[in-house]
C-alpha cells in the first residue's frame, strides 16, 4: 500500500466525500488491512446506530438561551410582537445574559422610536400636481393631453379615489406605528402610592411624600 | 435625602434572621393574627396625632438612604412632608376599589407576638412570612391600632425599607365621621372595562388580585393587591421615548423586550415597551416579587380592525394636516 492507515479518512470515505482517486486508494487499503477493516465495520455500525435513534426536537427557546447564539434579527421581531410565545423565555434569558444583544435591542428600539417621531414633510408641489396641469410639450403632445377636459377630470377623480382607498386599506391592514409615549414614571409612583397604601396609610404614603428619586 | 449606608440597616437584618427561624419553628395561626393588620388599616383613618417618621431604604446598589418628615393625622385627613416637599402630600382616602383585597392569610403566614415599646407605647408585632421566612414585620400600637413601625425584608432577610415614628404627640382615637376632609383630591375615574389592547389579567404572579382599573390621562392604571402590598400596572399606547424615562436604572428582559427597573424609597418600578404599548409597573414589594409580577403580565393584544381603522384615519388626517 502506498498510504498509511487512513484514520479519519475512513469516515470521509464512507460519507462519499473523497475524490475517486482517494476513494479507490482507501478502499484498496481497507481490503488488505485487517485493522482498518475492523475500524470500518465499527464506524459503519456506529453510523447505523445513530441513524436508528428516534428524532428528538430541542426544547423551544433553548437555542437562543445559549450565550454563543445571538438573537440577531429576532430583536426586531420581538419589538413587533411577532415572536411565538414558546420562544420568549429563551430570548428573554439571552437578552438578560448578553450585553451585546441587549445593547442592540436598545439601539433598534431607539431607532424605531426616533423614526416614528420624525415630523411629516410636505412633498414638493409638483408631485401632487395633476398630470394634465403640467405644461404640454410644444410638439408631439401625449395622448392624455389630447383628451377632452371633462374626460380627463373624470379619470383623475376615479384614480384619486382608488388611490385613497388602496392607501387606507394598506394602512388598516397592518399594525401601524403608534406615536412614541412618554411614561410619567414619577407621576405613576405618586398615583400608585395614593391609590391604596396597603395596611397603613402613614408607612405607605411616607415614601411618596419625599422628593421622588430613582436609583438603580 | 441623606445616604445612610447599608450598615445602618444591619441590626434590623439580624433581627429578621432571628425571627426567620422563629417563624419556621412555630406553627402559624391564621385568621386571628391578621385581625391586627385589619385594625391597623382602620386606625389609619380614625386617629389623630402629630409626629414625625423616619424612612430608611436600600437602593438597587445596596446603598442606604434615610429621610425624616413631619406627619399630621386628623382622622381621614393625613398630611405628610411639610417642609420636605411643597406642597405637602395631603391624602384623604384611596381611589375606591371594585373589590376588596384578598385575605392576607391566603398568601402570607401571619403570626403575632408581644412587640417592643416604641416611644413608650406597648405594641403588638405582626410577622408576615413567605415560605418560612419573614418578609415583613409591623409593630402596631396596642391602644389605638396605629402602625408605629414597619419593615420590609428581601429574600436574604435584609431590610429594604423601614418606616417608623420617631416622635409622636397627642395620639388619640377620633371618629372618622367627626373629622371633615379639609381638601378632597379630584375623583379618579374608575373604569369597568379595560380598553384594548391593554392586558388586564385578574391575577398576577405572587398572589396579586385585580382590585380596580382607573383612567389616568393617556394611561390606564390597574391596581392589584395581595392583602398587604399593592402593585399598579400603568399601560399607554406608544413605545417609550427613552429621553422621557428617568436616568439610570437597571436593564433587564421582560417578555422578549428590554425594560428598565428603578428602585425608589417606596419600592420598585419596571417599564418596558411591547407591540406599540408601554407598560409601567409600580409595586411596594421586594424587587424579585415585583419583577415576577411584571413578567406575568400578558403581552398587549393586537389592535382590532376598528382600532386599526381609527389609527389609519388618524395618519391620513395627519398627512393632510401637515
Amino acid at each position: 500500500m502506498s498510504i498509511a492507515h487512513p484514520g479519519d479518512l475512513l469516515s470521509a470515505w464512507l460519507d462519499g466525500e473523497l475524490t475517486p482517486a482517494e476513494a479507490s486508494e482507501v478502499a484498496a487499503h481497507v481490503d488488505g488491512c485487517s485493522v482498518c477493516g475492523a475500524e470500518r465495520d465499527q464506524v459503519k455500525a456506529s453510523r447505523l446506530a445513530v441513524r436508528g435513534l428516534p428524532p428528538l426536537e430541542a426544547p423551544a427557546g433553548v437555542l437562543w438561551a445559549t450565550p454563543a447564539v445571538h438573537v440577531g434579527d429576532l430583536i426586531s421581531a420581538c419589538l413587533d410582537g411577532e415572536i411565538a410565545l414558546d420562544l420568549r423565555p429563551g430570548i428573554d434569558a439571552h437578552l438578560a445574559a448578553c450585553p451585546a444583544c441587549a445593547a442592540e435591542h436598545d439601539e433598534v428600539a431607539w431607532a424605531r422610536t426616533a423614526l416614528r417621531a420624525l415630523p411629516l414633510i410636505d412633498p414638493p408641489k409638483d408631485v401632487l400636481r395633476p398630470a394634465w396641469a403640467w405644461p404640454a410639450p410644444a410638439e408631439g403632445r401625449p395622448a392624455h393631453a389630447q383628451m377632452r377636459p371633462r374626460t380627463r377630470q373624470l379619470l383623475a377623480a376615479t384614480a384619486a379615489v382608488a388611490a385613497a382607498g388602496i392607501g387606507v386599506l394598506g394602512l388598516v391592514g397592518r399594525e401601524g406605528p403608534a406615536d412614541p409615549s412618554r411614561p410619567a414614571v414619577a407621576s405613576f409612583v405618586a398615583q400608585h402610592s395614593t391609590s391604596s397604601p396597603g395596611p397603613d396609610a402613614v408607612s405607605g404614603l411616607a415614601p411618596a411624600a419625599m422628593p421622588i428619586s430613582f436609583t438603580r | 435625602m441623606r445616604p445612610g449606608g447599608a450598615a445602618s440597616l444591619a441590626v434590623p437584618a439580624v433581627a429578621a434572621a432571628l425571627v426567620v427561624s422563629g417563624l419556621s419553628a412555630v406553627p402559624v395561626r391564621a385568621g386571628g393574627d391578621a385581625e391586627v393588620l385589619r385594625r391597623a388599616q382602620a386606625a389609619s383613618s380614625s386617629v389623630a396625632f402629630d409626629g414625625s417618621v423616619l424612612i430608611r431604604w436600600v437602593d438597587g446598589d445596596g446603598g442606604g438612604h434615610e429621610e425624616s418628615m413631619p406627619v399630621r393625622g386628623r382622622g381621614t385627613e393625613l398630611e405628610l412632608g411639610v417642609g420636605v416637599q411643597q406642597p405637602a402630600l395631603t391624602w384623604s382616602g384611596g381611589v375606591g376599589t371594585a373589590r376588596t383585597a384578598p385575605d392576607p392569610t391566603a398568601k402570607y403566614q401571619v403570626r403575632t407576638e408581644i412587640g417592643p415599646l416604641i416611644l413608650g407605647r406597648p405594641t403588638t408585632r405582626v410577622l408576615l412570612g413567605l415560605d418560612g421566612r419573614v418578609t415583613e414585620q409591623a409593630d402596631v400600637d396596642d391602644a389605638t391600632g396605629l402602625l408605629l413601625r414597619r419593615q420590609v425584608y428581601d429574600a436574604q432577610g435584609v431590610t429594604v425599607r423601614l418606616v417608623e415614628f420617631v416622635t409622636l404627640e397627642g395620639l388619640r382615637t377620633v371618629g372618622t365621621s367627626s373629622v371633615a376632609s379639609v381638601r378632597e383630591s379630584g375623583p379618579v375615574p374608575r373604569i369597568d372595562r379595560v380598553p384594548s389592547p391593554f392586558p388586564a389579567p385578574t391575577e398576577l404572579a405572587g398572589g396579586y388580585a385585580r382590585l380596580g382599573a382607573y383612567r389616568r390621562g393617556p394611561a390606564v392604571q390597574i391596581l392589584y393587591g395581595d392583602g398587604v402590598r399593592t402593585l399598579s400596572v400603568f399601560s399607554q399606547l406608544g413605545e417609550a421615548d427613552p429621553s422621557a424615562l428617568p436616568t439610570g436604572g437597571e436593564r433587564l428582559a421582560v417578555r422578549g423586550s428590554v425594560g428598565r427597573r428603578w428602585t425608589w424609597a417606596g419600592g420598585q418600578v419596571v417599564t418596558w415597551s411591547q407591540r406599540g404599548t408601554t407598560t409601567t409597573v409600580v409595586g411596594d414589594g421586594p424587587p424579585a416579587e415585583v419583577l415576577a409580577a411584571a413578567r406575568s403580565i400578558p403581552e398587549p393584544s393586537p389592535p382590532t380592525f376598528p382600532a386599526r381603522l381609527r389609527q389609519a384615519s388618524r395618519h391620513v388626517i395627519q398627512l393632510f394636516a401637515a
